[in-house]
């Protein structure tokens, strides 16, 4: 079991832009300060931490590990995997105030910090993606598949961060009714092994939304 | 020997992991532990006597979890688990004098306002753990990262047992837990609540422990726990890096803090205690204890933020409907937004604390005081002073209090003394004192020196803590009692210097009835702060005030070097400069902007500079002021600038009907928004900015109104939520943002919303059309769900639904009358259901 702290020095906006539909980027002054002085107050609430576990994986089965997912997509993602990591990673419970003060502040700064606050998840998961692959000898991996994706079931999100031990390892939490508190949460399963097949990469394919995406409709992902 | 004996002893020895024992044992993975208390018994028993063998005073009984949430799949009840878990560890103790502890750890769902779980039910589920474990010696709260949480816990301990209590919160490196508890927090609050002993468990290994220890020992003179980790665990073997003697002797450092109660959190077996008991004897002989000595300086707390009145602080007094109609209109309407918009304002302008009143004819002040401190508490940091001369408000308030708050009164009178300060000795608070009694306020200083002396003697005597107790000497109008002045400050100064008791002031009402208050208001400030005025009750957004208050600390030699007033000055404008520029720019007479604070400013009329009267009807007026009107509106709009968009608004308030300013101005204006975004000109985060204008600019109005006692008049209203099971917000908010932009009035229930909300709210508030989103597949069935549900509650209203995971097709399966695939069709649904 691994805990990581991880520090970020700089939002990335494109993702919040694109959950927001802003075509022009930061084109607009009015949008590019609302954007900065959003940045600066999540970059200050931010306190993201991860907790990894990495399990030998053989014959569909994560070996040693209480969770168990179900689902053919998950067993196509991990085609051709030797080890599993379980990863789950918070950005902290100051985000969820922050963004209910800014709530009450106007609509505007709300969701340009909530959409900022999902997009810096995605940058916390690559960062700790980094430094797990930094402490492990070089091999391919999988891009990062989470519960509730494909037909891998979101009930199995209590059995995973149970594994990894996410409230007391992180102050993660998960609820009745499945959700995660703090909610700028994710969890996810990472395949590693040698030659992966081309599957290994992101793509739409597989995808509960494919043919409603709206960020396909507009010609983009909603992923980088 | 009872446990309150015991904790006079030089020290206690705790157990160590049970956890670590049992998978040692061959626990298979996923067991439920506390179910092994029933199916292997031995086990359990096997690991207590160990402990006991090498030393433990206490041990824990195998009950960590067992509380009705976590046992729920466990087959077994929480008394039955519990009861048979104390039997174990009774039978382990047996002949050995050893006492058995009642082991409570966190619920395992977050509180609000962060999760779902509420303060009342967290106290009811800890409730029944305590009601099934009353056969312990006492009770253990442990690994507790939430400071509500456990101020839920110790509650119920204390309320449904006679149980001592102990108590460990677990921390980081950053001497913070996961919530952002920080260790002066729960020192303050937990003391307050008549714990027995408190400090530190798991989480880290004893050297990163030392800090937090040096820290606890300077917030509380309880007895401290330590409990660590045995170092952290190796991410491959999960084995612990901290060997029982190392371990022994970094504990030892620790003694020197005051630490005397010690055990081992995960990762530490029988070893550890065998080798801690060899260390504390060692002490013992060479006599290593020492007691802290922590600061007593009043200090008053939130999870996050510590206040200690080391100097004089500003408590914000706006949050109060005494003399404002607006207020009591928020208030009777429950519009919590203007409440906390109060507080924000108050803690941009420097407020160290809030003072919260409630109370007006006509509102349930006891719940509405409940749910003013739960949504103040859910979005500030700044700790709270709760203000009520009911006993039965402050209680409640209270109890759903996170942290230390400050509780704004208690007199001399005999019933309030009686009725009140066992309250504040229950929840640990601090209390103003106020210097009247049944013959009313006395003129002279000395008799009510008299008072506050009776008051602070008899809460003494209730173990009130004597930096807890504050005094108020009552500031009573100078225009009416002349020499009553002096008297207030001179009754300040002896309750200073003879008791060294802190001090309150509301200062503003000084002035009622002359002219120039201000002018009165910052000289009487200054005058009460040299007498020894410590908590100013007053209003942070009159700069002028702030200023005093700065001045006052340089010359006071307590702002060192004039460095708080240097960088106070960096971001603050001196009154008489703002004062001017408004002259300037509103080009009125010097007589108008007498007596003006700056906080006037957003409120002050602007006079239009033209040749025609204000509010001439000839053509040329009608559509010039419109069209220039609308662009300037429109311009505020498009750049964001809310306080703009105030101010101009107030301005056409003086010479326009309200009405008249929505239809002909406001409205035209977001419907070019609208239009460009439509055509692609401005995109979504553009358009809600520009109706955050909007709002700005309906805010000042309605302001207006309910002054004028006229009602405002929406489209229609509309309840968005996204459905239970869900957090993906973004789409629901920007539907939201489209349908206010089109006039009607959004009631947000926000995400994770469960049917029975909506169909209350809808029924409640006679709905007639309702909107949810949902974005993933696994709850498009509480989707289904709620919309059956509307249906069967006979609710008359339509249900649109949206986000990413619907069709059409799914939208009407599910029943749904409307599907929008994108947000800006709702606004035609809108229109179709509501015109
Ligand atoms: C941003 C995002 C997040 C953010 C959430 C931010 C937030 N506050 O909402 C974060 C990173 C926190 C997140 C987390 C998770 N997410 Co997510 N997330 C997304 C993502 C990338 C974009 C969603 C979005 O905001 N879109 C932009 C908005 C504007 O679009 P929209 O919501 O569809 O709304 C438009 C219309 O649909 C319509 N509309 C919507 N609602 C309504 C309602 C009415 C009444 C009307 C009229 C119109 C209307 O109007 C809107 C504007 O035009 C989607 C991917 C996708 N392709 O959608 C995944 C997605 C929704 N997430 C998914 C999952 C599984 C999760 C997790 C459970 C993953 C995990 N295991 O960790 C977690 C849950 C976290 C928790 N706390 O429990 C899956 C759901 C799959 C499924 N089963 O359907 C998706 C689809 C990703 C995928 N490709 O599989 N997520
Ligand atoms: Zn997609
Ligand atoms: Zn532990």
């Amino acid at each position: 079991m691994n805990v990581y702290r991880i520090i970020l020095t700089e939002l990335q906006s494109k993702d919040a832009l694109r959950y927001l539909g802003l075509k022009t980027g930061l084109a607009d002054p009015a949008m590019a300060a609302l954007c900065e002085t959003c940045s600066k107050a999540l970059l200050s609430a931010i306190d993201a931490r991860a907790v990894c576990r990495i399990f030998p994986y053989r014959d569909g089965v994560i070996e040693g590990c209480t969770y168990r997912p179900a689902g053919s997509t998950i067993r196509d993602h991990l085609t051709g995997c030797d080890r599993v990591i379980l990863l789950a990673a918070t950005l902290g419970p100051a985000v969820d105030t922050l963004i209910r003060r800014t709530m009450l502040k106007g609509m505007a700064e709300a969701m340009m910090t909530d959409a900022l606050a999902s997009g810096a998840i995605e940058q916390v998961l690559d960062l700790a993606e980094a430094e797990i692959f930094a402490g492990l000898s070089p091999t391919g991996h999988t891009w990062r598949y989470s519960p509730g994706y494909g037909d891998l079931p979101l009930d199995g999100q209590k059995d995973l961060l149970e594994v990894l031990d996410a409230r007391k390892r992180i102050g993660l939490y998960v609820s009745e009714s499945l959700l995660m508190t703090p909610t700028k949460s994710v969890t996810c399963l990472i395949g590693l092994g040698e030659n992966l097949p081309e599957s290994a990469k992101k793509s739409c394919k597989s995808c509960t939304l494919e043919g409603k995406c709206i960020f396909r409709q507009s010609g983009t992902t909603c992923y980088r | 020997m009872d446990i309150k004996e015991f904790l006079k002893n030089e020290y206690i020895l705790l157990d160590g992991a049970m956890g670590t024992m049992l998978q040692a044992k061959g626990m298979p993975l996923g067991t439920i532990p506390e179910t092994l208390n029933i199916e292997k018994p031995e086990w359990i028993i096997d690991v207590h006597r160990r402990y006991i063998e090498n030393g433990s005073n206490i041990v824990y009984a195998n009950t960590f979890g067992a509380n009705r949430l976590k046992m729920a799949a466990s087959g077994y009840t929480v008394a039955e688990l519990v009861g048979a878990a104390i039997k174990n560890a009774r039978k382990a103790a047996e002949g050995t004098g050893t006492k058995v502890a009642l082991d409570i750890g966190p619920i395992g769902q977050l509180l609000e306002p962060t999760g779902a779980l509420s303060f009342e039910e967290a106290y009811d589920i800890f409730a029944e753990t305590v009601e099934a474990g009353r056969k312990a010696d006492l009770i253990v709260i442990e690994t507790m990262t939430d400071l509500y949480e456990t101020k839920a816990a110790v509650l119920a301990a204390k309320e449904h047992s006679d149980l001592p209590v102990f108590v460990t919160m677990t921390f980081e490196e950053n001497k913070r837990t996961f919530t952002g508890c920080s260790v002066s927090a729960m020192c303050l609050t937990l003391e307050g609540l008549g714990v027995d002993a408190l400090g530190v468990n798991c989480s880290l290994g004893p050297a990163d422990l030392l800090p937090i220890v040096e820290e606890i020992a300077r917030w509380t003179s309880l007895p401290i726990i330590v409990k660590p980790n045995a170092g952290l665990p190796d991410p491959e073997t999960n084995t612990y890096n901290v060997m029982p003697d190392e371990f022994a002797g970094i504990c030892k450092k620790m003694l020197a803090f005051g630490a005397k109660i010690f055990g081992g959190c995960c990762g530490t077996n029988p070893a550890y205690i065998g080798k801690l008991k060899e260390m504390l004897e060692e002490a013992s002989k060479e006599d290593l204890f020492r007691k802290q000595t922590p600061d007593t300086t009043l200090s008053v707390c939130t999870p996050l933020t510590t206040v200690t009145v080391s100097e004089p602080r500003v408590i914000g007094e706006r949050i109060n409907p005494t003399g404002k109609k607006r207020f009591r209109e928020a208030l009777a309407a429950g519009d919590m937004d203007y409440i906390l918009g109060q507080a924000f304002s108050q803690i941009e302008a420097g407020a160290d604390l809030l003072d919260v009143n409630v109370g007006a004819p006509g509102i349930d002040e006891k719940d509405m005081m409940v749910r003013t401190v739960k949504a103040l508490q859910s979005v500030t940091d700044v700790p709270l002073q709760i203000d009520s001369t009911k006993p039965e408000v402050l209680e409640a308030a209270l109890r759903v209090y996170n942290g230390k708050p400050l509780v704004n009164s208690v007199n001399g009178e005999e019933a309030s003394m009686q009725k009140i300060l066992p309250l504040i000795a229950k929840y640990g608070a601090a209390v103003v004192c106020l210097t009247l009694d049944e013959n009313g306020i006395p003129p002279k200083a000395e008799d009510r020196f008299a008072i506050a002396e009776k008051i602070m003697n008899r809460a003494l005597s209730l173990g009130i803590k004597k930096e807890n107790i504050l005094i108020d000497c009552l500031v009573l109008t100078v225009s009416a009692e002349q020499k009553a002045a002096m008297e207030t400050l001179k009754a300040v100064r002896m309750v200073k210097e003879k008791l060294g008791l802190k001090t309150v002031l509301g200062v503003s009402n000084i002035s009622f009835g002359l002219p120039n208050r201000l002018n009165i208001n910052t000289s009487f400030f200054t005058m009460a702060l040299y007498a020894g005025l410590d908590l100013p009750i007053m209003n942070p957004n009159v700069s002028a005030m702030m200023w005093a208050m700065k001045s006052y600390k340089v010359l006071a030699a307590i702002d060192e070097n004039s460095l708080g007033f240097i960088s106070w000055s960096e971001d603050h404008e001196p009154d008489d400069v703002i004062i001017k520029k408004l002259k300037n720019e509103l080009a009125i007479s010097p007589k108008e902007t007498a007596g003006l604070t700056p906080a006037d400013v957003p409120a002050m009329n602007i006079k239009e500079a033209g040749t025609h009267p204000a509010g001439c009807t000839c053509p040329e007026c009608a559509g010039l002021k419109d069209t220039k009107r609308m662009r300037e509106i429109l311009k505020a709009m498009e750049t964001g600038m809310k306080a703009e968009g105030r101010r101009l608004t107030a301005g056409y308030l003086a010479d326009e009907d309200s009405m008249d300013i929505i239809n002909g101005i406001l409205i035209p204006a977001l419907d070019v928004v609208g239009e460009k975004f439509e055509k692609g000109k401005l995109f979504l985060p553009q358009l809600i900015l520009a109706a955050d204008v909007a709002s700005e600019c309906f805010d000042e109005i309605k302001s207006r109104l309910s002054s004028s006692g006229e009602s405002s008049a929406s489209k229609g209203r509309i309840i968005l939520a996204t459905v239970k099971g869900d957090i993906h917000d973004i789409g629901k908010n920007i539907v939201k943002v489209i349908l206010e932009n089109y006039g009607y009035e959004v009631l947000d229930l926000g995400r994770d919303v469960p049917p029975e909300r909506i169909v209350e709210t809808t029924l409640k508030e006679n709905i007639r059309l309702v909107g949810l989103s949902a974005l993933m597949t696994t709850t498009l069935g509480s989707m289904e769900e709620t919309i059956r549900q509307l249906r069967a509650a006979g609710a008359d209203c339509k249900v649109m639904v949206g986000g990413a995971v619907l069709t059409a097709d799914y939208a009407k399966k599910i029943g749904a009358d409307y599907y929008a695939r994108d947000a800006k069709m709702s606004a035609d649904i809108a229109k179709e259901v509501l015109g």
